[in-house]
C-alpha cells in the first residue's frame, strides 16, 4: 500500500523525524540561489496580508482629497510627511515606518472576480485556479522546518489558497483568533486514539485503493497533516491566552485587531504567510460610519501590529501589506461611493521596505494614477521579490500552462530602500 | 410528544373569512399551536393522545430516538383515486381525530406532511397522521390528481434515454466509452443524497437493497421526490443562489421569504411562476415573502439586476455594469437599459428610515428597546413600491458616444442573436412605468426566452451530475462553448415539456442511464470538456454532510423538524407609512414580550413548528435548510463551505486541516458515537459483533460490509473498540465523506 495515503504510518514516520515539515515534501522542490538579485530581495522571511473585504476607499483614507469628491474624514499631517485622513489617528502615529502605493489600478469591479486577481495576481478563469503567494513560496522555499503550517488565514476561509498546487499547500484557515485552533485535542486517551486509527486505516484501504479522485486524495493529506499537527509543539502560537490583556486591549478587542495580534504570534514561530481578512468594506451607504468603525478596527490593529513587530526586532523580517480589491469612486453617490477599480491604495510595512515614503499618486479627484501605475501582478511581483521567490522562473502545472509568482508582473524595486 | 395537544376543543366555523383574525396574529396565537400540536405528532401516529388542561407547555418536547420507520411510498404518482371522493375543488374543511377543524385548500403532499393554505394566504403543514381518514383518502387522491397532469412514466423513459443518446454519441465520437452501470449501494447512496440531502437511515438502505422489484430505482427516485427532505434541501440549493440571508440591511428580518420558498417547493410551484411572482411582487419585506428577492438588493439596486440576469439567464454582464464588457459583447449601454426596467422601482425608503430612527430616539434613548424599536423600523423600510416614473439615468462619467451622460435610460431588453429581436416576447409596452417590471417578467420567465429555461435546466444538471454542461452557470451567452451543446439544447426542452417542474425534470435527469452509471474522478477542464460518461465523484456538500450527521445522530425524524418564523417578521409591519414612536413601540412589544434581550437562540427555537430540536454543545440539530441563514461563521457549515451569502454560487467542497479536526475530535464525532445515538443505538441491539458492523456500515455507508471489512470491524469490536468507536471510525472515512 501507498504509504502516502496511510495516516498512521506517516505518524508514526514524523514521530521518528521530529524535524520533518508540514506537507507533503521535506525539501524545498526548487532551491532558490541564495544569491541576492538586487535591494529588497528575499529580506522578508514572513509576510502578513491585510485584506479589506469590499472595497477600501483610497479618497478616504490613504490617499486624501480636498475638492468636490472629499469624504467625511480630513486629511491630516503625519509622522511619516504624507497625509491621510482623520479616521486613522493611531496609523499616523507610525506613518514613519510606512510605504503607501497610491497608484495601484486594476480593470476588474465585480468582488468576486477582483478579490481574485488580488488575491492570486491572476484574472479568474473557469478552468483553472491560481495559488496565492503562501502557496508560491511554499513551492519554491519549501516548509519552514517546524510542526506549524508555512500559511495561515485569519477570520476567513482558505479560498485562493492552494490553487494548482497539492491542497495541503492551501493555508490553515482560524476562523475565529479567540478559539484558535478548534477541536486540537482528542476526545479519547492516545492508546485509544491509537486503536481507532489504526481501524480507520484499515477500513479505508478499500475505498482509497479504488478511488483515483485527486479530492479524496487531498482529504486524505489532510487528514495526515492535522494528524501531524495534533503533535505538534508549537500550538501555543495559536493561543491569544498567553498574551498579557495590555497588548490585547492594544490591539482592539475586535476579532480584526485579534486576528492581528495571532499574526504576530504565528511570524514569531516561523510561520511565513499570514493573511488577515476584514470584511465590510463595500460602503455603497453610509461610509462615515463604516469608516468610523471599520476603519478604527483598522487603524488600531494594523498601527498595533507595526510597532508591536518594530518593537520585538521583527519589523525588518516581515513585511506587513494592507490590500483590497478596489477602490472607490470619487463622485459620491448619496452618503457612500460606488466601485472604482481604477484607482486605489496599498499600504507596505517592513521586510525592507522605504519608511516614510509615498509612491506615485493619483489626479486632484482621485480617479485615476498619473502614471507609475502599479497592477495587481506588479504588486504579487514585488512582494515575491521581497519574499525572494524567483519571478522570472516559470512552473509548468499539471495541465502543461506555464505559470509564474505575479504573471510576468514587475517588482517595484523603488520600494525597496 | 402530545403537550401541544391540551387545547380547549374549537371548530373553526366554515365560510364566515371576517371571523378569521389576521394572520399575523394567527400564527402567534393558539392556532398556531393547534397546528404545532398536528405535527407534533407527526412522527408518533399510533402514541397514545393525552388530554391535558390549559395553555400548551412551552418546554421543549422531550426527545426520544425513534426507531426508523421506512417512509411510506406517497399515493402521489400511483395511488388509484377513490371513485368516491370529489376531487373537483382543492377547498376542503379539513378535521383532526381531535375533531377541530379548518377550512383551506390542497397544495402538497410530501411523505406524511400534508400542505395546506387558508383563504387569508396562512400556509400551514398538517400531519397526515393527525387527519380523519377522509381526509387522508383527499388528500391522496388530490395529489393524485396533480401527479396525472405531470410527465407520464413513458414520457421520462424517452426523455432520458435521448439524454443518454446526445452523450452516447459525442463519446463515440472522440473514441470514449461510458463508465460501467453502478451497483444497488452506490446508487442508494447517491439517489438519497440527491433528491433528499441527506444519506439514507440503515432500515431504508437495507430495504431497498433486499427489495428485489425490477422497478425499484424509479419508484425510489419518486418516493423520494415526493419527500418533506426534498424540500429542505431544495432549499438549500436555493439558498446560496439567492443569497439567502437572515437579515437585510442591519437588522430587518427577511423570514418570511424563507416561508415562502419552502412553500413554494413544498407545493411543486412551476420554476417560471415562482420568479415571476418575485419580480413582481409589491409591499413590505414583513408581509409578502416573495418580495424578498428584489429587496434582497434593495440597497444596491445595480448589483441586484446583475445578479438576476446572471444567476436567472446566464447572461455574463457583471462587467458592463461599470464599462462596456471586455470579452463578451454586452456593452455598459446594454445594462443600463435592462437596469431600467427597475428604474420605477423602490425597494428601501431610507428617508423613513432616518424620520422613524428620529420618532424613536425621543422614547426609547439607546438602550435594548431602542434596538428592538430599530428593528422595527427597519422591517418596514423594505418594500417594493412602483413609482411614477423611471428615474435611472447614466452616470455622469459615462464615456461612450452611444448615450448621453446623465441622460434618462429607455429600457430595453437584451438579445443574444438580431433574430430574437423578431419574437413575440419581445413585443412589450414600456410606456407605463409601473408596469416595467411586469413586462420584463414576462419576457424573462417565458419559454421561449431565449435563456431563461436553459439556465434553470444546466444548473439542476450541475447539481446532479457535479458539473454543468456549461460552465460557468452564470455564463451561457455562447452556448456553442457548452461541452455538449445538443445535450443543452434537450435539456432546456425536456425543461419547457415540464413547463418548468423541477421535480419531474429532475426525475428525468435520476432515470437517466448516465446518472446511475459509475463516478469519474475530478476531470482535468484544461485538457478538453468533461463529456459525462456518468456523474462526478464528489464531496458531500457543507449542508449533505451536516444533515447526514444528523440523521445519524437522531434518526429521520429531523426531516420533521421545520423552522418558520415569518410569523414572527410579520408583526413587525405597520401600516402607516411614517411610523410613529407610539406605533413602533407596539409593533416591538408584540414581537415577543417575554424575550428578554440578548437570547437569540431561544428566538430561534419559538421559530420551529412542531418538535423543537435539541440542542448540544451550544448547536441546535435541525437540518442545514431550518438553522439561521446563512450560518454562523464557525458553525459546521461553514466549516465544510457554505458560503457566507454574499455573492451567489460560492459554496465550497475543497478540504481542510480544520474540517479533519472537526471529524476526528469535534462534537459530530462525540454525537453520532455516543451510546444514545440512533446508528449506534440500532447496532447494539445485534446481538454479534459481525451483525453490529453490518448495522453500522448499513447506517454510515448506506451497505453491507464486504467479507474482509466485516471481519477487521468485528475483530475490533472484540479488541477493545466499542460501537460508538466503530461509528467514529466509519464517520472518517473518506467513504462517508464522498459519493461516487
Amino acid at each position: 500500500m501507498n504509504p502516502i495515503h496511510d495516516p498512521l504510518d506517516r505518524r508514526l514516520f514524523v514521530r521518528h523525524c521530529a524535524k520533518l515539515a508540514f506537507g507533503l515534501s521535506v525539501l524545498p522542490l526548487h532551491p532558490v540561489a541564495a544569491a541576492p538579485r538586487g535591494p529588497g530581495f528575499g529580506k522578508a522571511k514572513s509576510i502578513i496580508m491585510i485584506f479589506l473585504d469590499g472595497g477600501l476607499s483610497h479618497i478616504d483614507s490613504f490617499d486624501p482629497k480636498s475638492g468636490p469628491g472629499k469624504g467625511p474624514g480630513d486629511p491630516v499631517s503625519t509622522k511619516g510627511g504624507f497625509q491621510i485622513t482623520s479616521f486613522f489617528p493611531e496609523t499616523a502615529k507610525v506613518a514613519d515606518k510606512l510605504t503607501v502605493i497610491r497608484s495601484m489600478s486594476a480593470k476588474v469591479g465585480v468582488h468576486d472576480a477582483a478579490r481574485y486577481l488580488m488575491r492570486t495576481g491572476y484574472e479568474k478563469r473557469g478552468t483553472i485556479v491560481h495559488p496565492n503567494l503562501g502557496a508560491w513560496a511554499r513551492h519554491y522555499l519549501g516548509a519552514d522546518g517546524k510542526t506549524l503550517p508555512s500559511s495561515v488565514t485569519i477570520n476567513h476561509g482558505s479560498e485562493h489558497g492552494n490553487g494548482f498546487f497539492p491542497a495541503t499547500y492551501s493555508p490553515l484557515p482560524i476562523f475565529d483568533p479567540e478559539t484558535g485552533l478548534a477541536n486540537i485535542r482528542s476526545l479519547v486517551d492516545s492508546s485509544m486514539e491509537q486503536k481507532r486509527l489504526e481501524l480507520l486505516r484499515r477500513l479505508n484501504t478499500g475505498y482509497l485503493s479504488r478511488m483515483q479522485d485527486e479530492n479524496v486524495r487531498a482529504y486524505t493529506d489532510f487528514y495526515d497533516s492535522t494528524l501531524r499537527l495534533m503533535q505538534s509543539s508549537d500550538l501555543k502560537a495559536f493561543d491569544l491566552g498567553q498574551e498579557p490583556e495590555e497588548i490585547r486591549a492594544r490591539y482592539g478587542r475586535q476579532r480584526f485587531g485579534q486576528g492581528c495580534l495571532l499574526a504576530r504570534r504565528l511570524v514569531e514561530h516561523g510561520v511565513r504567510f499570514v493573511e488577515i481578512h476584514s470584511g465590510g468594506w463595500d460602503m455603497h451607504k453610509e461610509l462615515e460610519d463604516g469608516m468610523e468603525e471599520k476603519g478604527g478596527e483598522l487603524d488600531r490593529g494594523f498601527a498595533a501590529l507595526v510597532a508591536d513587530l518594530e518593537a520585538r526586532g521583527l519589523l525588518e523580517s516581515t513585511l506587513v501589506a494592507v490590500t483590497t480589491e478596489f477602490g472607490r469612486k470619487p463622485a459620491l453617490d448619496g452618503n457612500g461611493r460606488g466601485h472604482h477599480p481604477i484607482a486605489f491604495s496599498c499600504v507596505l510595512a517592513g521586510g525592507g521596505v522605504r519608511r516614510g515614503y509615498v509612491h506615485g499618486a493619483t489626479d486632484d479627484r482621485g480617479q485615476a494614477p498619473r502614471g507609475g501605475a502599479v497592477s495587481p501582478g506588479d504588486l504579487h511581483a514585488t512582494l515575491g521579490w521581497a519574499a525572494g521567490l524567483p519571478l522570472e522562473e516559470e512552473f509548468t502545472t499539471p495541465s502543461g500552462r506555464p505559470m509564474s509568482v505575479g504573471n510576468k508582473g514587475k517588482p517595484v524595486t523603488a520600494l525597496f530602500a | 410528544m402530545s403537550n401541544f395537544l391540551g387545547l380547549a376543543v374549537f371548530t373553526w366555523v366554515k365560510g364566515s373569512p371576517n371571523m378569521f383574525p389576521p394572520v399575523s396574529r394567527c400564527l402567534i396565537g393558539w392556532w398556531r399551536f393547534f397546528l404545532a400540536g398536528l405535527l407534533c405528532c407527526a412522527s408518533a401516529p399510533a402514541a397514545p393522545v393525552k388530554k391535558k388542561k390549559g395553555a400548551p407547555e412551552k418546554k421543549a418536547v422531550p426527545q426520544e430516538t425513534v426507531p426508523a420507520v421506512p417512509e411510506r411510498k406517497p399515493a402521489a404518482p400511483v395511488a388509484p383515486v377513490a371513485p368516491a371522493v370529489d376531487v373537483s375543488s382543492p377547498w376542503r374543511v379539513w378535521s383532526d381525530t381531535q375533531g377541530r377543524s379548518l377550512e383551506a385548500e390542497f397544495c402538497a403532499l410530501q411523505g406524511r406532511v400534508c400542505t395546506v393554505r387558508t383563504r387569508e394566504g396562512a400556509v400551514y403543514r398538517l400531519s397526515l397522521d393527525l387527519l380523519v381518514p377522509a381526509d387522508r383518502v383527499f388528500a391522496a387522491a388530490y395529489a393524485s390528481k396533480l401527479a396525472a397532469g405531470r410527465f407520464k412514466d413513458e414520457y421520462v423513459k424517452k426523455a432520458a434515454y435521448q439524454i443518454d443518446y446526445h452523450i452516447g454519441s459525442t463519446l463515440v465520437k472522440r473514441g470514449l466509452k461510458f463508465n460501467p452501470p453502478v451497483g444497488e449501494e452506490v446508487f442508494l447512496k447517491r439517489i438519497y443524497l440527491d433528491t433528499i440531502g441527506r444519506i439514507p437511515t440503515a432500515d431504508e438502505a437495507a430495504a431497498f437493497l433486499d427489495d428485489t422489484a425490477p422497478d425499484k430505482r424509479s419508484r425510489l427516485i419518486d418516493t423520494l421526490l415526493e419527500s418533506p427532505g426534498y424540500t429542505m434541501h431544495m432549499y438549500a440549493w436555493l439558498a446560496e443562489m439567492l443569497r439567502i440571508k437572515d437579515e437585510y440591511g442591519k437588522r430587518a428580518p427577511a423570514y418570511l421569504f424563507q416561508d415562502w420558498l419552502k412553500d413554494q417547493l413544498a407545493a411543486d410551484r412551476p420554476w417560471d411562476a415562482m420568479v415571476r411572482e418575485m419580480l413582481t411582487a409589491d409591499g413590505k419585506l414583513c408581509e409578502n415573502g416573495a418580495s424578498g428577492l428584489l429587496l434582497r438588493d434593495a440597497q444596491m439596486p445595480l448589483d441586484g439586476v446583475s445578479n438576476l440576469l446572471t444567476t436567472f439567464l446566464g447572461a455574463n454582464v457583471a462587467c458592463a455594469q461599470c464599462h462596456d464588457h471586455p470579452l463578451a459583447s454586452w456593452t455598459q449601454k446594454d445594462f443600463y437599459q435592462m437596469a431600467a426596467f427597475f428604474g420605477a422601482t423602490d425597494g428601501y425608503n431610507e428617508a423613513g428610515f432616518r424620520m422613524g430612527r428620529k420618532e424613536l430616539v425621543k422614547v426609547a434613548g439607546r438602550g435594548p428597546v431602542y434596538q428592538r424599536g430599530l428593528a422595527v423600523v427597519e422591517a418596514n423600510m423594505f418594500r417594493l413600491e412602483d413609482l411614477g416614473a423611471q428615474k435611472l439615468a447614466y452616470p455622469k462619467d459615462y464615456k461612450y458616444d452611444d448615450a448621453k451622460p446623465g441622460g434618462t435610460v429607455v429600457p430595453q431588453l437584451i438579445t443574444w442573436t438580431p433574430q430574437q429581436k423578431n419574437l413575440p416576447i419581445y413585443r412589450i409596452n414600456t410606456s407605463n412605468p409601473a408596469e416595467l417590471r411586469t413586462e420584463f417578467a414576462r419576457w424573462m420567465t417565458h419559454p421561449d426566452n431565449p435563456r431563461f429555461a436553459t439556465a434553470i435546466a444546466n444548473r439542476l444538471w450541475k447539481r446532479i451530475f457535479g458539473l454543468a454542461v456549461q460552465e460557468p452557470v452564470t455564463d451561457l451567452d455562447d452556448p456553442k462553448k457548452s461541452s455538449n451543446p445538443e445535450l443543452l439544447g434537450h435539456i432546456t426542452q425536456i425543461m419547457r415539456a415540464a413547463r418548468f417542474d423541477l421535480r419531474q425534470f429532475q426525475r428525468v435527469l435520476f432515470n437517466s442511464q448516465t446518472y446511475q452509471r459509475a463516478a469519474s474522478p475530478a476531470p482535468d477542464l484544461e485538457k478538453g470538456p468533461y463529456l459525462f460518461p456518468g456523474p462526478l465523484v464528489r464531496r458531500l456538500t457543507a449542508e449533505q454532510t451536516w444533515d447526514s450527521i444528523l440523521v445519524l445522530t437522531t434518526g429521520p425524524d429531523i426531516d420533521r423538524i421545520l423552522l418558520r418564523r415569518g410569523g414572527r417578521s410579520q408583526l413587525m409591519a405597520i401600516p402607516s407609512k411614517h411610523p410613529s414612536a407610539k406605533e413602533i413601540q407596539e409593533a416591538a412589544q408584540r414581537l415577543d414580550p417575554e424575550r428578554k434581550p440578548g437570547t437569540d437562540s431561544s428566538a430561534v427555537l419559538a421559530g420551529y413548528e412542531g418538535p423543537k430540536p435539541q440542542k448540544r454543545q451550544g448547536l441546535l440539530l435541525a437540518r442545514a435548510s431550518e438553522l439561521p441563514q446563512p450560518a454562523p461563521e464557525t458553525h459546521f457549515l461553514r466549516l465544510f463551505g457554505e458560503s457566507d451569502r454574499l455573492v451567489a454560487d460560492t459554496n465550497t467542497t475543497d478540504g481542510s486541516v480544520p474540517q479533519a479536526l472537526m471529524l476526528l475530535n469535534g462534537p459530530v464525532g462525540t454525537w453520532v458515537s455516543a451510546p444514545e445515538s440512533v446508528a449506534v443505538t440500532r447496532a447494539a441491539q445485534a446481538q454479534t459483533p459481525a451483525a453490529k458492523a453490518e448495522s453500522l456500515y448499513l447506517s454510515f455507508l448506506g451497505r453491507r460490509p464486504l467479507a474482509w471489512e466485516k471481519e477487521a470491524a468485528s475483530a475490533a469490536l472484540g479488541n477493545g473498540l466499542s460501537e460508538g468507536d466503530l461509528a467514529w471510525t466509519l464517520l472518517n472515512t473518506r467513504e462517508f465523506l464522498f459519493t461516487e
